[in-house]
C-alpha cells in the first residue's frame, strides 16, 4: 500500500526533439484506482513505464510510498506491471508464471503455493495451473497476467491497456471484474487506457493526457460535468459532446447564445458561476451540449430560449436509448482537438470530420428516451437543459469560467 | 499431381475413384523413391555385417545369411583403433557444437535485443553474414599457415576453432533472430517480477531461445562430424584424425591391406550418429534451413 | 466564424508540445550499447581471425612467391598470369564447370519433384521427407565410401544390378574411366543434394497462401495449371536460391572426387579445390595456390552478390 507522487516529470526520448511527457504532476492516493487516458501516442504509457522503472525519468521526481525511486530498477520498486500483450513466460505453465516473482523474492515454498492457489481460485484459474500460456484463451491469459501481479502483493499495480486485446464482450465483463478485484485488494493502481468508457467505468479518478501534458484530473463525474477544456469535453462522454460556434448577445437583461439563429438562454445560475461569460457578449465562443441534455418536446412559446428546432437526419434505436442525429445550420467546430481525436478513432472518422468541415455541416446527436417515436425526416423540437451547457474560448480551447 | 489434388479443399470433394488414383500415385512413387534414397544406406548397414571376403567376392545367394560382427570387432581391436577416431570426432563435433552455441548465443543476445544496439551493430551483423559467402575450401591454404603459426596444426582444438568459425554466420543469424523475436515485454515482465539482468537471461530469455540453440548446435555438430577437407589438411598426425579422414586411410591401405569390410563398417559408424541425431531433432534442422532460405 | 479563423486564432497561442507526437519504439530498461559490443566481440574475433585474416593473407600471398619455408618476395600479378598457363588449373576449372553443368539441373528437378510429393500433410509425408533428406545429413564422405564399395567390379551392387539387368557384364571398373567416374559421382551427388533442395523448396511452397489454390480450383484449374501459374512464379526466388547454393556447392566439390577417384585417372577428375590442395600441399606452390583461392573466392562472392541483388529486387 502506498501513495504515488509524480512531481514535474519530464520524458525526452533519445534523439527526439519534443518531450513525450512534460511536467507531469500527479498524486495517486493509497488504494486509489487512477486511470491515465488519452489518444494513442499521448505519453500515457510512457508515464506508466516511468513509474515502473522501465523507462528512465528525464527530469522530475517520482515517489512511491516514502521513497524517491527515480534511480531504482523495477525490481526494487515493489510494483507489478500488467502488459497489454500479457507477456506471459511461454516456457512456464500458469503456476510457474505466477510463482516466478515469489521465487525471486525468496518466498518459501509453502507460502508461494498458498498464494498462487489463492490467486488462482480468485481468478478461476485452478483448472489451468498446469497449462502453458499458448494453450489458454485470451481471457485466461489476461487472468494469468493479473494473477502474476496479485500473488506478489506489491505496493502498486501498473496496468497498460490490459483489456485491449480482448474481444468487446469479454472486455466489458473483465472491466467490472477487474475494478471489483482492485477494490477488494485495495492496492494503489495506475491503469492506462485509450478507451474513455473504460476510464469512466473503472477509475476512482481519471487523468486526461494530451500531447504529453496533463489536461485535467478528477472523478469521472467531474470530468463529465465540468471539463476544463475542449479536449477533455470531446474526449470524455459517448457520444461526444456536440459543439457549435456561437455568439452571445444581451436581450432584456438575459444573455443568449445564438445557435444557428435560435437563441438559447444562458441560465442565470451558470452566469453567476461563470462570470467571464459576460466578457464574451458579441464575441464568438464555442457552446457544447451533451447528447444527454436534449429531450424531445413540443413547440412551446413559454419556454423560449430552451428549444432547438431541427430536422432529423438519422435515428439510431439502441434499445436502452435512442440517438437522434440532426443538422444544425452553423459551421462545425473543427479545432486541433477535434481533428486529433478523430484521427485517433481511425482514418474513416477523420475523413468524416473533414468532409463535414468542407460541407460546413454541423451534425448534432441527441440521446433521447427510446419510447419517443421519431423518424428520419421529421422536424422536431428539442428542449435543451441549458443549465448544463458548456462554453469554451475558441482561441484557447479553455472552458470559460 | 496427387498431392495438389488433396492439398485444397474443393479437390477433396472429387469422386472416390479420383482420390484413390491420386493416393495410388502418391503411395507408389513414395515407396519407390524412399527405397531409392534409403536402400543404399540400409544396404551399407547390411554389408557391414558381411565377412570381408564376401564383400569383395562375386555375390552369392548364400552369402546373404552369412553375417558376422567381425568387421566391427576388427576395427575396434585391430591395428586401426577405430574408437580413437570416433573419440576424436566426438570431441571435435561436440566441442564445435558447444563453442558455436556459446559464441552465437552471446552474439545473438548482443545483436538481437534493442537495448544492446550499438553504433555499427548492423554492420557487424552484415559482416558476419557476408563471411557465409567465403568458402572455407578457398582459404584452407592461408589457414594452414596461420594455424601452424599458432601451433594449432595437428590439434583437435585447432579444428574446433576452425569449424566453429565457419558455423558462426549461420549460428549468429539463427540466434539473433531467436532473440529479436522475444518481445521486450517478456524481459520487462521479469524485471518487474524482481529479476536481475543475468537472472532474466537465464530464466526467461534462454529458455525461450532454446530451439535456436538446438538448431545451431545440431548444425555445428553435423558439420564438424562430416567435414573432410579441413581435417585432411590440418591434421597430419594419424592419431589425431577424425573419422571421415581416418576411413580414407582404410581405403588407401595406409593401415595395411585395403579391407572393404572395415571400410564399410567404418562408414556405418560414421553414418549412425548423424542419422540418429537428425531423426530425433529434425524439427530443429528443418526450421534452420527454412530460416536460412528466407534470408537468402 | 469559419474554421480558418479558429485555426488562425489558435496558431497565435504558442503550442508547447508537437500536436501529435509519433508513437515511439519502446526501448528496454536502460540501453547498454557497450555490453552489446562485448557480447558480439568473441564471435567477431573468431570471424576476423579465421575468415577475414586468412582471406587477406591469401590475397597477400597471391602476389608473392610464398614458399612453405624460406624467404619470399613480391611478385605482383605474376601468380595470376601463370594461372592461365597452368594446364592442371585450366583443366580443373573446365572439369568443375562440366561437373556443375551436369548436376545442377537434375538436382533442382529431382528436388522439386520430391518437394511436390511430400508437401501435402498426407500420411507418410513426414517419413518421406526424412528419407529423402537423410543422405544429405549423413554427409558426402560417408556416402562416397559406400559408393566406392558398390562400384567395385564384379562385387559392387551397382555392377551386380547392371549385370542382372543384362546391361553390362558386371565387371565395369567405373573409377578408372574419366567419363564413368564422372557419371557415378554425379549420381552420387544427386542422391546427396536433392533432399536439401527439396527442403528449401518446401519452405517456399509452404509460404504460398492456400487461398490462391482454392481460388484456382474455383476457376477450374487443373493441377498442372496451378503448378505452372501459381507455384512456379511464386517460387522463383526460392528456386533461384537453391540453384545458387547448388552451383556454389558444385564449384567447391572436393570430398566425392578425392575419395572416389583421387583425381584420377591421371589428373582428369581434379576439381578446382582439389587442384588448389594439390598445388599448395603437394607441389608446395603456395603463392600460386593462393592466387587460385582468391579467384575462387571472387567467383563465389560474385555469384552470391548477384543472387543477393536479384532476390532483393524480387522481394
Amino acid at each position: 500500500m502506498a501513495e504515488i507522487e509524480l512531481s514535474h516529470i519530464d520524458k525526452l526520448y533519445e534523439g527526439a526533439d519534443t518531450l513525450t511527457v512534460r511536467d507531469l504532476n500527479l498524486r495517486i492516493a493509497d488504494g486509489e484506482f487512477m486511470v491515465l487516458v488519452g489518444p494513442s501516442g499521448c505519453g500515457k504509457t510512457t508515464a506508466l513505464r516511468m513509474v515502473a522503472g522501465l523507462e528512465e525519468i528525464t527530469d522530475g521526481e517520482l515517489r512511491i510510498g516514502d521513497r524517491v525511486v527515480n534511480d531504482m530498477p523495477p525490481r526494487e520498486r515493489d510494483i507489478a506491471f500488467v502488459f497489454q500483450n500479457y507477456a506471459l513466460y511461454p516456457h512456464m505453465n500458469v503456476y510457474d508464471n505466477m510463482a516466478f516473482g515469489l521465487k525471486l523474492a525468496k518466498v518459501d515454498k509453502a507460502t508461494r503455493d498458498k498464494r498462487v492457489r489463492e490467486a488462482a481460485r480468485t481468478l478461476g484459474l485452478e483448472e489451468y495451473l498446469h497449462r502453458k500460456p499458448r494453450a489458454l484463451s485470451g481471457g485466461q491469459r489476461q487472468r494469468v497476467a493479473m494473477g502474476r501481479a496479485i500473488v506478489r502483493e506489491p505496493q502498486v499495480y501498473l496496468m497498460d491497456e490490459p483489456l485491449s486485446n480482448l474481444d468487446a464482450k469479454l472486455r466489458v465483463s473483465m472491466r467490472a471484474e477487474l475494478a471489483k478485484l482492485q477494490r477488494d485488494l485495495n492496492v494503489t493502481t495506475i491503469y492506462v487506457t485509450h478507451d474513455q468508457t473504460e476510464a469512466m467505468t473503472m477509475g476512482d479518478r481519471i487523468a486526461v493526457i494530451r500531447g504529453g501534458e496533463l489536461q485535467q484530473v478528477g472523478s469521472p463525474t467531474e470530468l463529465f460535468n465540468r471539463p476544463c477544456n475542449l479536449f477533455v469535453a470531446q474526449f470524455i462522454g459517448s457520444p461526444s459532446m456536440n459543439l457549435v460556434e456561437s455568439s452571445l448577445r444581451w436581450e432584456h437583461d438575459s444573455l443568449y447564445a445564438d445557435i444557428a439563429g435560435q437563441p438559447l438562454l444562458i441560465d442565470p445560475q451558470t452566469l453567476s458561476e461563470r462570470p467571464a461569460l459576460r466578457g464574451y457578449a458579441d464575441k464568438p465562443l464555442i457552446v457544447g451540449i451533451r447528447p444527454q441534455d436534449f429531450e424531445v418536446g413540443t413547440a412551446d412559446t413559454q419556454r423560449h430560449g430552451c428549444q432547438l428546432r431541427a430536422k432529423v437526419e438519422l435515428v439510431e434505436a439502441l434499445g436502452t436509448e435512442t440517438n437522434v442525429h440532426f443538422c444544425v445550420d452553423a459551421p462545425p467546430v473543427i479545432t486541433d482537438e477535434v481533428l486529433e481525436l478523430a484521427a485517433d478513432l481511425g482514418k474513416e472518422e477523420a475523413a468524416r470530420v473533414e468532409r463535414r468541415a468542407r460541407e460546413g455541416r454541423n451534425e448534432f446527436i441527441a440521446r433521447i428516451d427510446p419510447k419517443t417515436q421519431v423518424r428520419a425526416g421529421d422536424t422536431i423540437t428539442l428542449s435543451v437543459d441549458t443549465a448544463q451547457m458548456h462554453f469554451f474560448d475558441p482561441a484557447t480551447g479553455e472552458v470559460v469560467h | 499431381m496427387a498431392s495438389v489434388a488433396v492439398r485444397t479443399g474443393p479437390a477433396r470433394k472429387k469422386t472416390r475413384a479420383r482420390v484413390s488414383t491420386s493416393t495410388m500415385i502418391y503411395v507408389s512413387t513414395g515407396v519407390v523413391l524412399s527405397l531409392l534414397f534409403l536402400l543404399p544406406l540400409l544396404w551399407a548397414v547390411f554389408r557391414s555385417f558381411q565377412p570381408s571376403g564376401d564383400i569383395t567376392a562375386a555375390p552369392n545367394a548364400k552369402d546373404l545369411s552369412h553375417l558376422t560382427t567381425a568387421n566391427y570387432s576388427g576395427l575396434i581391436t585391430g591395428s586401426i583403433h577405430i574408437l580413437r577416431y570416433v573419440a576424436n570426432s566426438l570431441i571435435v563435433a561436440g566441442g564445435t557444437a558447444v563453442l558455436t552455441a556459446v559464441l552465437a548465443t552471446l552474439a545473438g543476445y548482443g545483436l538481437g535485443r534493442t537495448r544492446f544496439r550499438f553504433r555499427g551493430s548492423g554492420a557487424v551483423f552484415a559482416l558476419i553474414l557476408v563471411t557465409l559467402m567465403v568458402p572455407f575450401q578457398a582459404v584452407v591454404t592461408p589457414l594452414f599457415l596461420e594455424l601452424s603459426f599458432l601451433h594449432l596444426l595437428n590439434s583437435l582444438i585447432g579444428l574446433i576453432l576452425f569449424y566453429s568459425t565457419f558455423n558462426l554466420p549461420f549460428g549468429v543469424f539463427v540466434m539473433r533472430n531467436a532473440f529479436s523475436m522475444v518481445p521486450n515485454e517478456l524481459e520487462e515482465a521479469a524485471y518487474c517480477d524482481g529479476a536481475t539482468v543475468p537472472r532474466t537471461l537465464r530464466s526467461v530469455l534462454l529458455p525461450v531461445v532454446v530451439p535456436g540453440v538446438a538448431t545451431t548446435m545440431l548444425y555445428a555438430f553435423l558439420f564438424a562430424w562430416t567435414e573432410f577437407l579441413g581435417a585432411l589438411t590440418f591434421i597430419t598426425n594419424i592419431s589425431k584424425l577424425t573419422l571421415p579422414v581416418a576411413l580414407l586411410n582404410v581405403e588407401t591401405g595406409t593401415f595395411g591391406q585395403v579391407n572393404f569390410g572395415f571400410l564399410i563398417a567404418g562408414a556405418v559408424i560414421a553414418m549412425v550418429p548423424c542419422a540418429v541425431l537428425y531423426v530425433a531433432l529434425q524439427r530443429f534442422y528443418i526450421t534452420g534451413i527454412t530460416a536460412g532460405g528466407v534470408k537468402g | 466564424m469559419s474554421q480558418q479563423t479558429i485555426a488562425k486564432q489558435r496558431a497565435a497561442v504558442p503550442r508547447t508540445v508537437g500536436a501529435r507526437p509519433s508513437r515511439r519504439r519502446k526501448t528496454g530498461i536502460v540501453r547498454r550499447p557497450k555490453a552489446g559490443m562485448l557480447f558480439v566481440a568473441p564471435a567477431f574475433v573468431f570471424v576476423a581471425t579465421f575468415v577475414l585474416f586468412p582471406l587477406g593473407f591469401a590475397i597477400y600471398m597471391s602476389v608473392t612467391n610464398w614458399p612453405l619455408i624460406g624467404s619470399y618476395h613480391f611478385t605482383g600479378a605474376s601468380n595470376y598470369a601463370a594461372l592461365g598457363k597452368d594446364p592442371g588449373f585450366v583443366h580443373s576449372v573446365l572439369f568443375t564447370l562440366l561437373y556443375t553443368g551436369i548436376v545442377t539441373i537434375p538436382i533442382l528437378v529431382v528436388g522439386y519433384g520430391l518437394a511436390v510429393l511430400v508437401r501435402s500433410n498426407r500420411r507418410g509425408s513426414v517419413f518421406l521427407r526424412t528419407a529423402f533428406f537423410l543422405p544429405y545429413v549423413v554427409g558426402l564422405p560417408t556416402l562416397s565410401y559406400i559408393m566406392l564399395l558398390e562400384l567395385q567390379p564384379n562385387s559392387g551392387a551397382v555392377n551386380v544390378i547392371l549385370a542382372k539387368l543384362g546391361l553390362t557384364n558386371g565387371a565395369t571398373a567405373w573409377l578408372v574411366n574419366t567419363n564413368l567416374a564422372l557419371a557415378a559421382t554425379c549420381i552420387l551427388v544427386i542422391w546427396f543434394a536433392s533432399g536439401f533442395t527439396m527442403v528449401l523448396l518446401l519452405g517456399g511452397m509452404q509460404s504460398i497462401s492456400e487461398d490462391l489454390y482454392e481460388s484456382a480450383d474455383v476457376a477450374g484449374a487443373k493441377w498442372w495449371q496451378k503448378e505452372l501459374h501459381i507455384t512456379l512464379p511464386l517460387l522463383r526466388p526460392t528456386i533461384a536460391l537453391s540453384l545458387i547454393i547448388s552451383i556454389i556447392g558444385s564449384f567447391l566439390a572436393f570430398n566425392q572426387f578425392f575419395i572416389l577417384t583421387q583425381g584420377g585417372p591421371g589428373t582428369s577428375t581434379f576439381t578446382v579445390v582439389m587442384w588448389i590442395y594439390q598445388t599448395a600441399f603437394v607441389q608446395l606452390h603456395v603463392g600460386a595456390a593462393a592466387a587460385m583461392s582468391v579467384v575462387l573466392v571472387a567467383v563465389v562472392g560474385l555469384i552470391s552478390a548477384v543472387q543477393f541483388l536479384l532476390l532483393r529486387d524480387n522481394t
